[in-house]
């Protein structure tokens, strides 16, 4: 059973994504990689090097994840977008 | 005929259309929410390419092949590698590359580099040479950030590339990007402890003009003009502009002797002088200057044209075209002679290119 997957709209719009989205992965990292799968270069949005963004923060079944956080079927993953503005560079 | 605006916003791209230069219309509104830092068209294929940021999403660079309709898009290899210090925060300027080289295009972004790209954008390598110059120590943060703004590719020479960097300096390669060469000399960082350096220089704005070996430039401290491939520079700003400061410049398509700017008080107060606004014309290579205001506003205008929100077209008179960072672009089809504003309560403006096809 896949893990559902939330995106920030901004980034579901890019995509064009109707969420929530039905991924496999048993981590947060391989989750990225098939989201990367199916929607190349997304990969490059959510992460930076070996990290997430600085301002990209993701949920597992609503509790603070990693990208080594463990997925389990039917789980909630949600990526979000820092609230952060007023400044033109944050 | 048509004339096309392509222009870059802090909220995103836009195409703005006029059969005639004189009636306008806003066609399109393209990666609404991303900002824009410039749009450039590709007279190659016709492609229209855009510079696509965002402080929690990263840089990307996307194109367009049915004028700003659809766009692909991609940040593959616009990275320092995971060992740097250095991040690519921002794409700040898109060349296209030579009719020669057909899918080449080049990057210049924040933090200051340079890259390119032989698949149309799709993949991006890092022109490493340009980081390794041993001038680079000298390169510090400007206001906007330590960036590469500047990307002009010789018309004669495919191989012969500048590139200007804020605040680092002007940079010219000619063997395609595999050496370079700082070509700063008479221009002053006065920040510096030398302020004469080899490099450090706060580059604003570099423009080709339709000469060989002649460009023009507005730096942080003047308006300049070299007539040798940028080997040396003559300040044709201290006599007869209100100000050195500005960011913009832009070039008559087809006289190497007129350019526009568009002077701002000082950089600490980053608008036109007497919050009137003003585009200044010289014809004749920076000896003279005409304050261009019939059209344009001159009361509490407190405007502000960024580094590439100053252009022309290639139509016969030229037109000139100033967008601002309150959102608003004046145009003249009559090579700055007279002015109308064109459209009104765009987001900030980042850069506008004119196209006539």
């Amino acid at each position: 059973m896949a893990a559902r997957v939330y995106l920030p709209a901004q980034l579901a719009r890019l995509y064009q994504i109707r969420l929530p989205l039905e991924v496999n992965g048993v981590r947060v990292r391989e989750i990225i990689a098939e989201l990367d799968r199916l929607y190349p270069g997304i990969k490059d949005r959510l992460t930076e090097g070996p990290n997430l963004r600085p301002y990209i923060l993701v949920f597992v079944n609503q509790e603070p994840a990693d990208l080594d956080t463990p997925v389990s079927p039917g789980a909630e993953v949600r990526f979000v977008a820092a609230v952060a503005g007023g400044s033109e560079t944050v | 005929m048509t004339v096309l605006l392509l222009v870059g916003t802090r909220n995103g791209g836009f195409i703005i259309r006029s059969p005639d230069r004189k009636s306008w219309e806003v066609t399109d509104h393209f990666f609404e929410s991303w900002s824009i830092q410039h749009v450039t068209y590709d007279w190659r294929d016709g492609s229209v390419y855009a510079a696509v940021n965002s402080h929690i999403y990263g840089p990307m660079v996307a194109r367009s092949t049915d004028l700003g309709k659809t766009w692909v898009h991609s940040s593959a290899g616009l990275t320092y590698g995971e060992g740097s210090r250095a991040r690519v925060k921002q794409v700040w300027q898109l060349c296209p590359g030579p009719p020669s080289r057909p899918g080449e295009l080049w990057a210049g972004v924040e933090d200051a580099g340079l890259f390119r790209s032989r698949d149309h954008g799709r993949t991006w390598e890092h022109i490493e040479s340009l980081r390794r110059h041993p001038t680079v120590a000298a390169w510090e943060p400007s206001g906007g950030g330590l960036i590469l703004a500047n990307v002009l590719i010789d018309p004669d020479d495919p191989d012969r590339i500048w590139v200007g960097v804020g605040a680092g300096g002007v940079y010219r390669s000619d063997d395609g990007g595999q050496t370079w060469k700082a070509l700063n000399r008479n221009i002053p960082a006065p920040w510096k402890p030398n302020p004469m350096p080899e490099a450090g220089q706060c580059v604003h704005k570099l423009r080709l003009a339709p000469k060989p070996g002649r460009l023009y430039h507005q730096n942080h401290v003047g308006m300049y003009r070299s007539d040798d491939y940028g080997e040396t520079w003559v300040d044709i700003g201290a006599n007869g502009l209100p100000s050195s400061f500005g960011f913009a410049a832009a070039v008559h398509p087809r006289d190497p002797d007129t350019a526009y700017f568009v002077p701002h008080i000082s950089d600490d107060r980053r608008y036109v002088p007497d919050a009137a606004m003003a585009v200044w014309r010289t014809r004749d290579a920076g000896g003279t200057w005409q304050k261009l205001t019939n059209g344009l506003p001159q009361r509490h205008a407190y405007l502000t044209v960024l580094r590439d929100g100053l252009a022309t077209d290639t139509l016969e008179p030229a037109g000139v075209y100033a967008g601002t960072s309150t959102g608003h672009i004046f145009a003249s089809a009559d090579e700055g002679d007279t002015w109308q504003l064109i459209v009104s309560f765009l987001p900030p403006i980042n850069s506008v290119e004119a196209v006539v096809l």
